[in-house]
């Protein structure tokens, strides 16, 4: 899983693209992709961590969410990126399924810990699930966002 | 005659950008530079009509430099390039006075193309920056700046707007508080305000809540 994938040396856009056309073939759930990238280049981890959380939820939803519909958005400003992965699915009763191991959730919540990032999963049974991946632009080093007001 | 002046920092660079041009029988490459000190003293004592400025320069980039030329008005044409693709740069080059962007991993053909048209006063666009162009175009008309916001800044914004605090949305959302606490940040930036009052003004005025 650590290996960079050559798709994406064509960028992280491309790779998101590729991503989404062969999930919505491969299992015919109409999947929109919205892609804001910040203005300077991302770290090559960063831009890994992007792509294989992606990934992982993408795998996830075609085996359990029983979806119609998936959205991925990635979205920054000057001081974060982000990736909301949103399905339309069954859902779940989270965070139970993550204490019997499920979903590799867990592994997602390690990945992005290495890039000073976090991982929120938010789902209701019967309501989709969205996975919610925020990285700090500044690298893991700098102080996290002022927590709440 | 039209006289180019090449400032990249690379070498090799310069030399296939020179022998390039100089294919062409009326553009002659008059200096080069590798610097935006070089580059100025070159400005001073040779004529130019065309600069083929490579946008990552040490010390201060190209962006840099083109803007401090508009600023003290220098009449040369700019043109711009970079490694980049156009998305990444293009519109904030023309934006800030250059005549015209090329990827340099575009075709030599259209370097030659593209010093041809500036050196006449026109600016040169490449189909994917014109097509960049005619969306932004498209986009400035018929969407609200709101319309840029995903699904759950949008969301965070709604329930901002409706009085409540980050603490109560982080829960209904089921998000960190971290989250929320940047999707605010996020939507002030989006929408160009500066705090939750304006949010809320921004919200009722557009009939969002």
């Amino acid at each position: 899983m650590n290996l960079r994938p050559a798709i994406l040396d064509q960028g992280l856009a491309a790779a998101l693209q590729w991503l989404q056309a062969s999930f919505s073939n491969r299992n015919g759930i109409c999947t929109q992709l919205k892609i804001g990238l910040p203005r300077q280049p991302l770290p090559t981890n960063v831009e890994l961590t992007l792509f294989r959380t992606a990934q992982e939820a993408l795998t996830n939803i075609s085996k359990h969410a029983q979806c119609t519909a998936v959205n991925i958005v990635l979205s920054s400003d000057s001081d974060y990126i982000s990736l909301e992965i949103t399905d339309n699915g069954k859902g779940m009763n989270y965070p139970a399924t993550t204490s019997q191991g499920g979903f590799g959730i867990s592994g997602l919540r390690e990945r992005a810990k290495t890039v000073g990032g976090w991982l929120d999963v938010s789902s209701t049974p019967g309501a989709g699930t969205s996975i919610t991946l925020m990285i700090p632009l500044s690298g893991p080093d700098q102080p996290s966002a002022p927590t709440n007001s | 005659m039209i006289q180019v002046v090449v400032c990249d920092d690379h070498a090799m660079i310069r030399r296939g950008i020179k022998d390039t041009l100089s294919e062409a029988p009326n553009i002659q490459v008059v200096a080069e530079a590798a610097s935006y000190a070089e580059v100025r003293e070159v400005l001073r004592t040779h004529a130019c009509d065309v600069l083929v400025l490579d946008i990552n320069l040490p010390g201060r980039d190209g962006l840099d430099v083109l803007s401090s030329l508009r600023e003290t008005g220098s009449q040369v044409k700019v043109l711009m390039m970079s490694m980049f693709p156009e998305e990444q740069y293009a519109l904030r080059c023309l934006k800030a006075g250059a005549q015209g962007y090329l990827n340099k991993a575009g075709d030599p053909a259209e370097l030659v193309n593209a010093v041809l048209t500036v050196a006449q006063g026109r600016k040169y666009v490449t189909a994917e920056v014109a097509q960049m162009l005619v969306d932004n175009l498209h986009s400035a008309h018929s969407t609200a700046l709101h319309a840029n916001l995903s699904e759950r800044e949008l969301e965070t914004l709604l329930k901002i707007a409706s009085g409540k605090r980050l603490s109560e949305i982080a829960q209904e959302l089921m998000l960190s508080p971290k989250t929320v606490s940047v999707y605010r940040t996020r939507v002030l930036e989006k929408l160009k305000l500066s705090n939750n009052t304006e949010l809320a003004v921004y919200a009722i005025r557009n009939g969002l809540v």
